[in-house]
C-alpha cells in the first residue's frame, strides 16, 4: 500500500518538476533566440519593438564586418592558446594545493588557509602590480597572460570543500595502511575520483580566460598577442562610437547611417561569434559529472 | 584559534618585510631615475633660457628652419587615443609624408577611448610613459604630471620653434589663456577647430509640418506651446494618421536646454554659467529654474514631448526621426535619408516673460591638451618644430610646405583628396577615388572629433549635400547671431580646489539629474523646488560656486 | 531511517575531527616529516600567492596617501585618513552604502538558493536529452556580454517592447518599467538569476554526482520517496558545498558588480542604483584618483571580512564546514 501511495507521489513529483524546468527553459531559451535574430535583423525593427519571434528585413552585414576584420582569427588563435595553457597551469596549482588543504592531518592546515584567504580580501592594486610584471619582464609576454591568476582562492576552496565531502577518510587510511605515499594518493587514487570537480574547475577558470581582456589591455601592448575579446571589444566600442557620433552630426554623415545601422546588428552578432566556441565545449564536461558516481563504488 | 591568528600574523609580516624591502628599493631607483632625468631636463632649459635673448642654442641633431628638421632619421615613442576600429597611424598618408619632410619617424602605441585612460594612467604612473601624448590629456593631468616634471613646459620650445603656434596664439589670446597652467608654464598644446558644420543647438524641424498646422516660427514659449499643441493634435506630418505625432523628441535632459535658455538667459543648460557681469551661477538653483519646470512639466503631461526622452537610446530616437513622426527632433538633419526634400529649418532662439535675450552657446573652438611632450623625450625641439607645422594655415601665402597644414588634418591634400566645390570658396567636393570621410580615415588621416594638436579655420561645406546646407543656413541664421560665452571647460583648478570640485560636483550633478528629470514628469511635485534648492544647499553648492567663481575670475584674467 | 544517512556524513566528519586531535597531542614535527609530501602540492599556489599577491601588498598603503606618480607609492606623503574623511563626507556616500547592501543582499537572497533548486530538480530528471537540453539552455546566457544583456532588457521592458505586448494580449495596461525607480532592484536582480542560475548550478551538479548511490539504493529499498531522497539525502550530501558557497557569498557582499548597473542607470533610478563602485567611477572619471578609490576599496574590503569572520565562526559552530 504504501510502495503504491509514494509512486504516485513521485508521479506528481515528476510532473511538477518537468512543468517547472519546462517553464525555466522556455524563459531562458526566449533571449537567446532574440539574439540569434536581433543579429541578423533591421536594428531599426528591433529597437522599435517590431521583431518579436522571426528575423525581419534579414542582412548578415554584422557578420561580414566581423568576419571582415583580419585580427579575428589570429584572436581566435592567442585566446584558445591563453584558455588551453592557461587552465591547465590553474589545474595544476589549484587541485594539488585544494587535496593538501583538505587533508585534516596536514600541520598548519589553518595557517596556509588564512594566508591564501587573505588574498581574496587585501590586493595591492594596479600599479604595484604592474611594476612586479615589468620587473619580472613579463610585460607583453604570453606569460603575463598565463601566469597572472594561476590560481584564486575561491575556486581553491570549492574543490577543497569536494574533496572533504566526497573523498572518504578511510580510502587515504586504507593507503596508509598500505605505505602508500601522499603523491600515489594524490595521482593515482583522488584524482580519478575527482573528475567532476576538475572539469568545474577547467570550466570556470577556461571561461574566465576566454573571456578576460583587462588584463591583455594592461600588460600587453603588441597586437599580435591580443586575445579576442579585445579586438571584439575594440569593435563593438567602434559601434557605439558611431551612434554617439550622431549627436555631432559633423562633416562625417554620409557613411555614418549605414554604419550606425551594422552597428547594431554587431553588438549581437558579436556574442555569437565569441560564445559559440564555449558553448559547444560544455556537453563535454557535462560527461564528466556522471563519473563521479565510482566513488561510493569504491567506498563500498 | 588564537594561536593560529598570531602564527599567521607572523608569517604575514615576515613575508611581507621580505618582500617590502626590495620593493622599496626599486620604487626609490625608479623615482631617482626620474628625478635625475627632471633635473637634466631643467638643466637645458636653463640652459636655452641664458641665451633666449639673441638666438636659441639650436641642438646639433637638428636645423632651427627649413627642412628636413632633424639631420638622421630619429624615433619618436608616441601614445595616442585612437578612434574605435581606426587603422593604426602609422599605415596613415599625412604621418608618411611628415615623416618624409622631417625626418621624424613615430613609433605608436594606440588605444580607444574606452582603454586609452587605463593605459594612459598606468603608463604614467608604472613610469613607461613614450615621448610624446597626442590627442588627449586632460587638464587636471596637465596640472599634475607637469607640476611633477613629467610633462615639460612648452613655453621656451614654442618661443624658439613654433612661429605658426606663435601667431595663432596672438590671434587668439582665449587659445593662449586656456593651454596656460596655472603656475603660469604650457604643458599641452592646443587643438583650434572652427568649420561651417557646427551646431551650437540641434532643434531642427521639418517646415511642411508648419505649413500643414499653419503656423509661424515660435518667438517666446508660449508660441512653442501651440505649435507643439498644433503638431499633436492635427495630422503635421500629412500621412492621415493625426494621432502618430510626437511633438518634441530627444534623448536626456539635455535636448531641453535650448528651452531653458528662454528662461534663464543663459545658454549652459542644466549646468553651472556665468552671467554677463561675470558672476557665476548655477542654473538648476536659480528661481526661474523652477519656471523651467513647471512649462515642462506641462509639455509632458499632455504628450508633447516624447515620454521616452529619459530612457531611449539615441538609435531609438532615430528610428523615430526617420519613421518621419517626430516634430523637433534633436539630431542633425544630415541624418535624415539622403533623398529628403522637404526643406529643414532650425528653431530660432525663443525669449519668455522672464528673460527677452534670445542666446546660444558659443561654439567651443579650443581644446587642450593635444600634444604633450614628456622628459623622457630627447627631441624636444624637434618635436616642437614637428608640432608647428599643424599650425600652419592656408589662408597665408606660405601656409604649407608640401601641403601638409592644419586643414590638410581634417580633409587631406587640397588639389589630391578634395578640391573647392565653387569660386566663392563656398564649397568643397571629394576628388575620386575618395568620396567621403571614411575612406580618409581609412588612408589619410585621423578623425577630428577630438583632433590632433592644429589649426584649422575651414568654413566651406560639402556641395552637393542638400541636407547639408540646409542645417548651415539653418544655424548660420538662426542660431550664430545670438551666441553667448558659457562657463569656459578649459579653467584651471587647483590640486585643493580639484579635490572639492570632484566630491562636490559628482553629488550634486547626480542629484539634480534625478530630480530634474522627475519634476518633469510630475514624479516629483513642484511645491518640493524649495526643498530641492535647499538639498543642494546642503551638499555644498555654496562651496562649489565660490570655487568655480575663483576659477573663472583667473580664467578671464581678472 | 533519515538519521541512518546523516550519520555516515557526520561520522566521517567524527573522525576528521578524532584525528587531528590525535596529531594535536604532540607528533607535530613527526607528521611534518611524514606528510612533507602535502607541502610540495601546496608550494605551487604558496609562491603564486606571495609573489602575485603579497609582494605588490605594500600597494594598500596608496589609501593613506596621496599617490605622485613620479615619487612612486612608498615616496608620495601620507595625508591619513584624508581619503576617507572625503568619501564618508560626501552627501551621497550614505545613500551608496545602503544601496549597495540593499542590492546585494536581495541578490544573495534570491539568487543562491536558485541555482541549488535547478541543480536538485535536474538531478531528478531521468530523461538524459531533456535534462541536457534544460542544462545547455539555462548555461548559455552567462555568456551574454553586460552591454547586450542590459540592452535586451531595454528593449524587452520599453512601453512597445514584448513584456508590455503580453500584459496587452492579456488585456493589462502597458507599465513603463523603466521610470519606476522602485522597480529597478527588481529588474537588476531577476535578470541576474536568469543570465547566472545555469551557471551557478554546475558547482551544485558536480556536487550531487558524488554522492554515493548507495544511500539511495538503500532509502528506495526503505521505500523512500523522491522528495524524501531529496530532503535526506541529495540536501546533507551537498550541503557543504552550499554552505561554503554562501560563506563565500556574504564575503563579498560589498562587491556589486560595476558594468551592468551602471548601464541599467537612468535619471529615474539614480536614487537607488547608484552604487559603491559606479560613485567611485564617476568621482574618480575627471582623473586617476587612485588613492580615493584606494580607500573605499579598503572600506568595502574590511566590511567583507568582518561579514566572512562572522560568517565562518557561526558555521564552524554549527555545520562543522568552514574556511579556516
Amino acid at each position: 500500500m504504501a510502495v503504491i501511495k509514494e509512486a504516485k507521489g513521485d508521479k506528481i513529483f515528476n510532473i511538477i518538476n518537468y512543468t517547472l524546468l519546462t517553464i525555466i527553459l522556455i524563459i531562458t531559451f526566449y533571449p537567446l533566440l532574440f539574439v540569434v535574430i536581433a543579429s541578423i535583423s533591421n536594428p531599426d525593427l528591433i529597437n522599435s519593438g517590431e521583431v518579436i519571434l522571426l528575423p525581419k528585413d534579414v542582412s548578415f552585414d554584422g557578420y561580414r564586418r566581423i568576419f571582415q576584420d583580419p585580427r579575428i582569427l589570429n584572436g581566435y588563435k592567442n585566446t584558445i592558446i591563453y584558455t588551453v595553457f592557461g587552465t591547465l597551469i590553474n589545474l595544476g596549482v589549484t587541485i594539488p594545493a585544494a587535496y593538501a588543504l583538505s587533508r585534516k592531518d596536514l600541520v598548519g592546515r589553518n595557517v596556509f588557509t588564512l594566508i591564501f584567504a587573505f588574498t581574496m580580501f587585501f590586493s595591492g592594486g594596479l600599479i604595484p602590480t604592474f611594476l612586479l610584471m615589468k620587473n619580472l619582464h613579463l610585460l607583453n609576454t604570453r606569460w603575463a597572460i598565463l601566469l597572472l591568476g594561476a590560481t584564486n582562492m575561491w575556486n581553491i576552496v570549492i574543490t577543497r570543500t569536494f574533496f572533504e565531502s566526497n573523498i572518504p577518510l578511510e580510502l587515504q587510511e586504507a593507503a596508509e595502511l598500505d605505505g602508500c605515499s601522499d603523491f600515489k594518493l594524490f595521482f593515482s587514487i583522488v584524482l580519478p575520483l575527482a573528475s567532476p570537480i576538475i572539469a568545474v574547475m577547467a570550466l570556470f577558470f577556461g571561461v574566465a580566460h576566454w573571456n578576460n581582456y583587462f588584463k591583455a589591455l594592461i600588460y600587453l601592448s603588441d597586437k599580435k598577442l591580443f586575445p579576442l575579446q579585445l579586438i571584439l571589444r575594440e569593435i563593438l566600442v567602434k559601434s557605439e562610437f558611431d551612434a554617439q557620433m550622431l549627436l555631432i552630426g559633423s562633416h562625417d554623415t554620409g557613411t555614418l547611417m549605414e554604419e550606425l545601422r551594422a552597428a547594431e546588428q554587431i553588438k549581437y552578432a558579436l556574442i555569437i561569434v565569441a560564445t559559440l566556441p564555449v558553448m559547444l565545449a560544455y556537453p563535454f564536461v557535462q560527461k564528466y559529472f556522471v563519473k563521479g558516481v565510482m566513488v561510493g563504488a569504491i567506498k563500498g | 584559534m588564537k594561536k593560529k591568528v598570531i602564527s599567521f600574523l607572523l608569517i604575514i609580516v615576515m613575508i611581507s618585510s621580505l618582500f617590502i624591502g626590495c620593493g622599496k628599493q626599486e620604487d626609490k631607483e625608479t623615482s631617482k631615475d626620474t628625478q635625475d632625468e627632471t633635473e637634466a631636463v631643467d638643466k637645458d632649459k636653463d640652459d636655452d633660457r641664458g641665451e633666449d635673448e639673441e638666438k636659441p642654442d639650436v641642438p646639433d641633431y637638428m636645423n632651427a628652419t627649413g627642412y628636413p628638421i632633424t639631420k638622421e632619421k630619429i624615433t619618436i615613442k608616441a601614445m595616442g587615443l585612437k578612434n574605435p576600429g581606426a587603422v593604426d597611424w602609422s599605415e596613415l598618408e599625412i604621418f608618411k609624408r611628415a615623416e618624409e619632410l622631417t625626418n621624424i619617424h613615430f613609433e605608436f602605441e594606440l588605444a580607444e577611448a574606452s582603454t586609452y585612460p587605463e593605459k594612459k594612467n598606468i603608463a604614467l604612473a608604472g613610469g613607461e610613459y613614450p615621448d610624446v601624448f597626442l590627442r588627449d590629456m586632460s587638464i587636471s593631468d596637465e596640472e599634475t604630471y607637469g607640476k611633477q616634471g613629467i610633462f615639460i613646459n612648452l613655453q621656451p620650445l614654442i618661443d624658439d620653434y613654433a612661429p605658426n603656434l606663435k601667431k595663432r596664439l596672438e590671434e587668439h589670446p582665449e587659445m593662449e589663456s586656456a593651454i596656460t597652467a596655472l603656475d603660469g608654464n604650457i604643458y599641452g598644446l592646443p587643438a583650434y577647430i572652427r568649420t561651417s558644420t557646427m551646431n551650437p543647438w540641434l532643434c531642427f524641424f521639418d517646415t511642411s509640418w508648419m505649413e500643414r498646422v499653419g503656423k509661424d516660427m515660435p518667438e517666446t514659449v508660449d508660441d512653442l506651446y501651440d505649435l507643439l499643441k498644433a503638431y499633436k493634435e492635427e495630422d503635421a506630418n500629412g500621412n492621415g494618421d493625426p494621432n502618430d505625432e510626437i511633438p518634441w523628441g530627444g534623448v536626456g535632459v539635455g535636448n531641453l536646454n535650448f528651452i531653458l535658455a528662454a528662461f534663464t538667459g543663459l545658454a549652459g543648460g542644466v549646468d553651472f554659467d556665468v552671467q554677463e557681469d561675470g558672476t557665476v551661477v548655477y542654473t538648476p538653483a536659480l528661481p526661474v529654474f523652477e519656471e523651467f519646470l513647471k512649462y515642462t512639466n506641462k509639455l509632458y503631461k499632455e504628450g508633447l514631448i516624447d515620454s521616452e526622452m529619459f530612457t531611449q537610446t539615441m538609435q531609438q530616437h532615430m528610428a523615430k526621426v526617420k519613421n518621419g513622426i517626430v516634430g523637433i527632433y534633436n539630431v542633425s538633419p544630415t541624418n535624415l535619408p539622403p533623398e529628403t526634400e522637404a526643406l529643414q529649418d532650425g528653431l530660432e532662439p525663443l525669449v519668455s516673460e522672464f528673460n527677452d535675450k534670445k542666446v546660444a552657446p558659443l561654439y567651443e573652438t579650443v581644446r587642450t591638451g593635444k600634444g604633450i611632450i614628456t622628459d623622457k623625450c630627447q627631441y624636444p625641439e624637434a618635436m616642437m618644430r614637428w608640432f608647428d607645422i599643424w599650425y600652419a594655415t592656408s589662408e597665408e601665402e606660405d601656409g604649407a610646405v608640401n601641403g601638409l597644414n592644419g586643414d590638410s588634418l581634417f580633409l587631406g591634400f587640397e588639389g589630391e583628396h578634395w578640391e573647392y566645390g565653387d569660386t566663392n570658396k563656398e564649397t568643397y567636393r571629394w576628388i575620386e577615388p575618395v568620396t567621403d570621410f571614411q575612406t580618409l580615415r581609412d588612408e589619410v588621416k585621423v578623425t577630428l572629433d577630438t583632433g590632433l594638436p592644429g589649426y584649422l579655420h575651414f568654413m566651406p561645406y560639402p556641395a552637393d549635400f542638400p541636407l547639408m546646407e540646409m542645417k548651415v543656413k539653418a544655424v548660420q541664421t538662426r542660431h550664430e547671431p545670438y551666441m553667448v560665452q558659457r562657463f569656459p571647460t578649459t579653467v584651471r583648478y587647483t590640486d585643493e580646489e580639484l579635490e572639492r570640485v570632484t566630491l562636490l560636483e559628482t553629488d550634486i550633478s547626480n542629484y539634480v539629474e534625478q530630480m530634474v528629470v522627475k519634476f518633469i514628469t510630475g514624479d516629483e511635485p513642484i511645491e518640493n523646488f524649495g526643498r530641492f534648492v535647499k538639498t543642494l544647499e546642503e551638499i555644498g553648492l555654496e562651496e562649489l560656486l565660490d570655487i568655480k567663481q575663483k576659477a573663472y575670475d583667473r580664467w578671464a584674467g581678472k | 531511517m533519515e538519521a541512518k544517512y546523516q550519520l555516515n556524513q557526520s561520522s566521517d566528519l567524527a573522525k576528521g575531527e578524532m584525528k587531528k586531535v590525535k596529531i594535536k597531542k604532540g607528533k607535530t614535527w613527526k607528521s611534518v616529516a611524514k606528510n612533507w609530501q602535502l607541502y610540495i602540492l601546496l608550494l605551487p599556489a604558496l609562491l603564486y600567492f606571495i609573489i602575485f599577491h603579497y609582494v605588490p601588498m605594500y600597494g594598500v598603503q596608496i589609501a593613506f596617501k596621496d599617490f605622485i606618480a613620479t615619487k612612486g607609492i612608498w615616496g608620495s606623503p601620507w595625508v591619513g585618513l584624508k581619503h576617507f574623511r572625503n568619501f564618508f563626507g560626501t552627501y551621497s556616500s550614505r545613500i551608496v552604502i545602503k544601496n549597495t547592501i540593499s542590492i546585494s543582499l536581495y541578490s544573495l537572497l534570491a539568487g543562491f538558493p536558485i541555482p541549488i533548486i535547478l541543480a536538485l530538480l535536474l538531478n531528478e530528471v531521468k530523461n538524459e536529452r531533456f535534462k541536457k537540453l534544460v542544462q545547455n539552455v539555462t548555461y548559455a546566457p552567462h555568456f551574454i556580454s553586460t552591454v547586450v544583456m542590459v540592452g535586451m532588457i531595454l528593449i524587452f521592458l520599453s512601453p512597445n517592447g514584448i513584456i508590455n505586448k503580453l500584459r496587452e494580449l492579456v488585456g493589462l495596461e502597458a507599465v513603463p518599467y523603466l521610470t519606476k525607480d522602485y522597480l529597478f532592484s527588481d529588474i537588476y536582480v531577476w535578470s541576474g538569476i536568469w543570465q547566472n542560475m545555469g551557471w551557478g548550478s554546475i558547482i551544485y551538479l558536480a556536487a550531487l554526482s558524488g554522492i554515493d548511490p548507495q544511500l539511495h539504493e538503500a532509502a528506495i529499498v526503505d521505500g523512500a520517496s523522491r522528495m524524501q531522497r531529496i530532503f535526506y539525502i541529495n540536501i546533507p550530501g551537498i550541503l557543504p558545498t552550499i554552505i561554503i558557497m554562501l560563506i563565500l557569498n556574504v564575503g563579498s557582499i560589498m562587491n556589486v558588480g560595476f558594468e551592468k548597473i551602471y548601464l541599467m542607470q537612468n535619471p529615474f533610478n539614480l536614487k537607488y542604483s547608484e552604487v559603491i563602485s559606479t560613485y567611485v567611477y564617476k568621482v574618480g572619471l575627471l582623473d586617476a584618483k587612485y588613492s580615493f578609490s584606494a580607500a573605499v576599496n579598503l572600506f568595502n574590503t574590511i566590511i567583507n571580512l568582518a561579514l566572512l569572520v562572522t560568517v565562518n565562526k557561526i558555521s564552524k559552530k554549527v555545520s562543522d564546514v568552514y574556511l579556516w
